[in-house]
């Protein structure tokens, strides 16, 4: 096309890309103003921060309506997006002001400047994955995502264990971008293309020759990048160290966010390219690839590996670890479900799990920095020195596993319901998952047994404050995990509305 | 007003208790008085809006009008979908009314009674809970919900009758209370799911529609069954014969907790929910009805001759009554049986709270042996506990008298309607139960306000009994007095309260609902006037013996006790239920629970922890993975990916 | 000799490839398993060259312009935490970083 209509498309396409360059733009700002404010003032980055967030939020109420594929279909402008950007920029923002709490950080006069520059980049990073139509761009989306997340978890740079932890995870996750940029120029070099749409076009076209055996060797090798990103078996294991060296907030936003990116693209790979039409109960997956079974064994390996491995962890950060790492494996039930009902199952489930988990590492921080320790023997009777602080933790707890009143109960019966709808072949996967959840119950209750039932070590010790705003914020995680629990239709409503995806 | 208004102040009363509740239990420590006006406050505010409500149906006085709202609780899917929501009607508009009304005038009342408990936040709070969850009965449009609020019920008075439960028997009975309560419950829950496996809908109106154009696949026989399995809550709930036994040992709990549960509202619940389920019961389910009613009307009237406790005799007094209005139900006096409902709340509940200033007045003594001419020291309790006698006894001038003989009258009139014969045991055993309604209050006010007394150490110390505790007293009683529902003092049904309620026509297929009903009104009609007389002169003769024992002293009590002395043991005895219980229901029990707890350490705890190790082995396992070295982390995706390929065939 | 086809560059490139991920896998020191990675991430980049040419558009070459820059980024990050892991253990021994364990 020429110069102009060429212009005016770039013009047309960045418009709709408004919270994007604005969470852009605001990085730029604040690493600009980082450059320049003096010490004493360090504090009003997170000020910046936080509107920078609050901008990108206002401007994504501004897109509910639209839906587009952007420069020459890079990325996907729809409901399901816009669903996830909301999740990014919300999680953001708590897990910033978790930050401001947390004393690991704000310690050592340790400068946060950089700490916020690069959670804007995640934020950054994380809305081009949800968008991402294009394997371009989910790739350079989910570098950029990943590089921040290494410098974060390494961020308090004189502690060992975060040093440690972070060096684990960039060789882990450099590693596997490695196999996922292998299996992308695969991909690449089968279909000729690199948009998401126009594979699912060749794919479905009889003529074209595909060698399934190279794709499925690629897809794999894709499903290997992914699944470390979701922290999926067999690629978590870089999981339970990072959290547990990462400081507080950085482990409670990386367990939430990134995994519900990751999440997101995931399912618009597999439901882009290797869908075909859809009918009126779901959709048709290619015969070329069956890769729901594939999921289906991950699913329930995840799920297994995690709970059955969280049951003998006695530091509290390492068990909320494991504990991601089982409920990614539940989302990944919804993942593998080819019905709107199971997408948004999946895209509830993650709007509630930022809630409760966000709540449950923020409380750990909470009690941890007190205490001076995540270790479960030094949390002995906690509970009645923190009444406060503890109280939230179980229900935070009671969530995760799924009690009735809580939200955690209704995403996971969605869910099941979801998968019970598919028919009696997914009976099983919802049987493990049900068994799973059984088995969840031990390790999550173990903590509440011992903030309650134990008595602490020292009979003569002091109760255990939190400033007043910090347990303001924990209201903010705890009250709604009951109150969607009972009134969920809101939120559920949304996500069935935003189920909406560009394919074509 | 408009419908939205109504609804939103419906939702309003019956949330206020609750919020009530909450406060008291987080703050009331922490409050001045520990919230008790507060908490009083509430409720009045409550009242306040109910009666609103209720002056609102009244004025417009449309016996069809009927306000609802619902929302979708759960959905399921196509079929499996709970509507949860409630119905604004003149039944429960009033009902509302009342038990706001009952429960402030209690809350007031229980200042002064319980003002030294260390407990006094929560109970305050307990009691909130508790018109909370009756309230919740009255508002209902489902039965989901209603069960729901029955279950919560059952909870409340179990926290009010064991409130003391450091004393045994107060733990005892409150436990009694709960478990006979559940055993109806059962009942009332397997009548649920037959409708609902007709129906699939809770909502009580689409179950009658329903039932009216034929959906109900199963034969009649079914639909009695689940009429009398509905109405196996109410016996438990409304202590009918045979699960009448928890009530008088409720009697442990505070007197003004009596007033309120025992005598105004969650016994009323029972007959309220029979009253809202009424259209769909059976001829055959309501006979069973009228029968339960009647026999405990008579048989709890026996037991209260003999007793002691001055709370004892209303406890007891409270099942006759009860009975009353279930017989009422049975025979299909449906307003007449509503009716007897409220006028009892009102005289019942000032009978109680007039006990409990005796009993407060006399320093805790509830004996009435060591009571005696209490008229000169207690003017105010006496004059009121007098009027809600007179109601309770049915002397004419008084409502007890328009609603008692409103049932007694649809009982004959129910008799001959459906033939006679052994029919006429049901309003005989009402008429003869009146009778020994007469001489037990007769006895209970003799010796209690007149006489000499007979401790004269109590006599000196008692005086009269603060404002807070007597203006509830003078309120009930005023409105236990006949011109408050009708102007003519004797006959109810041209009274404002019969004519709003009127008796409800059946749904059931295969009666002819309009014909019944208009051929038991106007046999009712016949039967009027001879109910009249006949209950009159019953009234009259207990009452006249009562005075000739107990004032006249003409004949000596203990002498007439030891005459009949076989009769005197099984009235004071209670009929020897609770030994029958006790040997058979409650040792049986225990016998099954030995079994079952052996069963369940020995097989079941076995099974459940050889799954934990299991598990907790594979956890072992499944840890050695985690190395801590990134390398074999690398390694174990590497070799996950290869396994993948094997599964998919590739290598 | 014959003219070089798309096969000679994949397997060169697979063979890069499997050259990296042992590297990966087996090498002590963490700068070294650092040029693996890089080895792999670089033979995805032929790969996506060679499969350019042969499929005639452009979109492979792209891809390799930009993978190259995000290897380069993805070292700097890894080499200043790998600088950063030596000043607090005193190795670069990836085999005795391994406090985090089970």
């Amino acid at each position: 096309m020429n110069l102009d209509a060429l212009i005016t498309y770039t013009l047309t396409s960045t418009a709709l890309l408004q919270p994007e360059l604005l969470v852009a733009v605001g990085l730029m700002l604040i690493l600009v103003t980082d450059l320049f404010l003096k010490k004493t003032v360090q504090k009003w980055i997170s000020v910046l921060f936080f509107l920078v967030m609050g901008l990108a939020l206002i401007s994504l109420s501004r897109q509910s309506e639209v839906q587009a594929q952007v420069f020459s279909g890079m990325i996907s402008i729809d409901g399901y997006s816009v669903f996830f950007k909301y999740l990014f920029v919300v999680s953001a923002l708590l897990a910033g002001v978790m930050s401001l709490f947390s004393e690991e950080l704000n310690q050592n006069r340790r400068r946060l400047g950089e700490y916020f520059i690069v959670m804007t980049g995640m934020v950054l990073g994380m809305m081009l994955m949800a968008g991402a139509a294009n394997l371009l761009m989910m790739f350079v989306a989910i570098e950029l995502v990943s590089l921040s997340s290494y410098i974060l978890v390494s961020y308090l740079k004189d502690d060992k264990i975060s040093n440690e932890s972070g060096v684990k995870y960039i060789i882990y996750g450099s590693f596997s971008s490695g196999l996922m940029i292998y299996g992308i120029s695969l991909i690449y070099g089968i279909t000729g293309t690199l948009s998401l749409s126009e594979m699912n076009a060749v794919l479905q076209n009889p003529a074209a020759t595909i060698d399934p055996v190279t794709l499925t060797i690629a897809v794999l090798l894709v499903l290997g990048g992914l699944g470390y990103k979701v922290a999926a078996a067999p690629f978590h294991f870089w999981a339970p160290d990072a959290y547990q060296g990462a400081p507080t907030p950085v482990a409670a936003f990386l367990s939430v966010a990134p995994k519900a990116a990751g999440f997101a693209m995931m399912l618009r790979f597999f439901k882009t390219v290797f869908f075909g039409s859809a009918t009126q109960d779901g959709y048709v997956p290619l015969a070329s690839l069956d890769w729901v079974s594939i999921l289906a064994v991950i699913s329930v390996l995840t799920m297994t590996i995690g709970n059955v491995t969280a049951l003998w962890q006695q530091n509290v950060k390492r068990m909320l670890a494991y504990s991601s790492i089982a409920h990614a494996g539940y989302i990944l039930m919804g993942v593998l479900l080819l019905s709107d009902s199971g997408i948004a199952a999946m895209m509830f489930y993650l709007a509630y799990y930022l809630i409760m988990n966000l709540g449950a590492f923020y409380v750990t921080m909470l009690l941890g920095d007190r205490v001076q320790s995540y270790e479960l023997d030094d949390w002995r009777g906690l509970g009645f020195r923190a009444p406060v602080l503890a109280v939230p933790m179980v229900i935070f707890l009671a969530s995760l596993i799924g009690i009735p009143g809580t939200v955690g109960f209704t995403g996971k019966f969605l869910l099941f319901v979801a998968v019970l709808q598919q028919g009696s072949l997914y009976f099983w996967l919802a049987l493990i998952a049900v068994a799973n959840s059984v088995v969840s119950a031990f390790y999550y209750f173990k903590v509440a047994k011992i903030l309650f039932l134990k008595k602490s070590a020292d009979p003569h010790a002091e109760p255990v404050t939190a400033p007043v705003p910090a347990v303001v914020l924990l209201f903010v995680f705890a009250v709604p995990t009951i109150v969607l629990g009972i009134w969920w239709s809101p939120l559920y409503n949304w996500a069935m509305a935003s189920v909406r995806m560009i394919t074509g | 007003m408009t419908q939205e208004t109504l609804i939103q102040a419906a939702i309003a009363v019956l949330l206020l208790p609750l919020v009530s509740y909450l406060v008291q239990l987080a703050a009331g420590r922490r409050l001045p008085r520990q919230g008790d006006w507060l908490a009083t406050g509430f409720l009045g505010l409550a009242f306040v809006l109910a009666l609103t409500i209720a002056l609102y149906f009244l004025s417009a006085f449309d016996q069809t009008l009927v306000y609802s709202a619902n929302f979708q609780w759960l959905n399921l899917g196509k079929d499996w979908s709970i509507q949860i929501g409630l119905k604004l009607d003149n039944l429960s508009a009033v009902t509302l009314a009342m038990v706001t009304l009952i429960s402030f005038l209690v809350h007031l009342f229980s200042i002064a009674y319980l003002h030294d408990d260390d407990r006094y936040a929560t109970y305050f709070g307990y009691l909130g809970l508790f018109t909370f969850s009756m309230l919740g009965i009255v508002l209902s449009d489902n039965l989901f919900s209603m069960y729901m609020f029955w279950e919560l019920v059952g909870l409340s008075s179990y926290l009010l009758i064991g409130f003391w439960f450091h004393k045994k028997e107060a733990a005892a009975a409150s436990t009694k209370a709960f478990v006979t309560n559940r055993i109806g419950d059962i009942g009332m829950w397997l009548g649920i799911l037959i409708l609902w496996s007709q129906f699939y809908t809770v909502n009580l109106d689409e179950i009658a529609s329903g039932i009216q154009n034929g959906q109900f696949t199963l034969s009649t026989g079914w639909l009695t069954l689940g009429g009398i399995l509905l109405f196996m809550g109410a016996v438990g709930k409304s202590a009918q014969f045979p699960l009448h036994v928890w009530l008088p040992d409720a009697m442990e709990g505070p007197t003004p907790v009596s007033a309120l549960i025992h005598a105004a509202t969650m016994v009323a619940a029972g007959v309220y929910f029979i009253a809202r389920v009424f259209i769909i019961l059976t001829p055959d389910a309501l006979t069973v009805i009228a029968v339960v009613g009647a026999f405990t009307a008579f048989m709890a009237a026996t037991m209260a001759l003999t007793q002691n406790d001055i709370k004892r005799i209303l406890a007891y007094s409270t099942v006759s009554q009860l009975g009353y209005m279930i017989m009422g139900l049975g025979v299909g006096a449906y307003s007449a049986a509503v009716f007897h409902l409220f006028t009892h709340a009102f005289f019942k509940a000032a009978l109680f709270l007039g006990s409990g200033a005796v009993i407060y007045a006399m320093h805790h003594e509830q004996d009435i042996r060591e009571m005696g001419g209490l008229r000169k020291k207690l003017p105010v309790t006496f004059v009121t506990y007098l009027i809600a006698t007179s109601a309770l006894a049915g002397l004419p001038l008084f409502s007890g008298f328009l609603s008692k003989d409103a049932i007694i009258a649809g009982g004959w009139g129910w008799a001959s309607f459906q033939g006679g014969g052994w029919y006429t045991l049901i309003p005989s055993l009402g008429l003869a139960a009146a009778l020994l309604t007469a001489f037990y209050m007769g006895r209970q006010v003799f010796l209690v306000f007149f006489g000499e007394p007979r401790n004269q150490d109590k006599f000196d110390h008692a005086h009269e009994v603060p404002a807070v505790m007597w203006i509830p007293l003078v309120v009930l009683s005023v409105l236990s007095l006949f011109p408050v529902f009708s102007l003519n003092p004797l006959a109810g049904d041209s009274g404002w309260f019969m004519n709003l309620i009127p008796s409800l026509q059946s749904v059931v297929p295969g009666v002819d609902g309009a014909a019944r009903l208009a051929g038991l009104a106007e046999l009712t009609h016949h039967a009027h006037w001879t109910t009249v007389v006949s209950s009159i002169l019953m009234t009259l003769t207990g009452l006249a013996i009562a005075f000739v024992i107990y004032m006249k002293k003409a004949v000596d009590a203990d002498k007439l006790a030891a005459s009949l002395r076989p009769l005197y043991l099984m009235s004071f005895n209670k009929w020897y239920f609770d030994e029958l219980y006790e040997v058979t229901v409650v040792r049986g029990n225990i016998v099954l629970a030995k079994v079952s707890a052996f069963f369940d350490t020995f097989v079941i705890d076995f099974l459940v922890n050889v799954t934990g190790f299991i598990v907790g082995f594979f956890g072992l396992l499944v840890r050695k993975f985690q190395t801590g070295k990134v390398q074999s982390y690398i390694a174990f995706a590497v070799i996950g990916i290869l396994v993948f390929f094997v599964l998919k065939g590739i290598l | 000799m014959e003219s070089l086809t798309l096969n000679h560059f994949l397997t060169l490139s697979a063979v890069l490839f499997s050259l990296g991920v042992f590297g990966v896998m087996t090498r002590r020191n963490a700068v070294v398993v650092l040029m693996g990675i890089e080895l792999m991430l670089n033979s995805a980049n032929i790969n996506l060259i060679a499969f350019s040419r042969y499929n005639g558009n452009m979109d492979g070459q792209m891809l390799a312009i930009f993978v190259i820059v995000l290897a380069a980024a993805e070292a700097a990050v890894a080499l200043a935490i790998i600088l950063n892991l030596y000043s607090n253990y005193n190795t670069v021994n990836l085999d005795e970083v391994d406090q985090l364990k089970e």
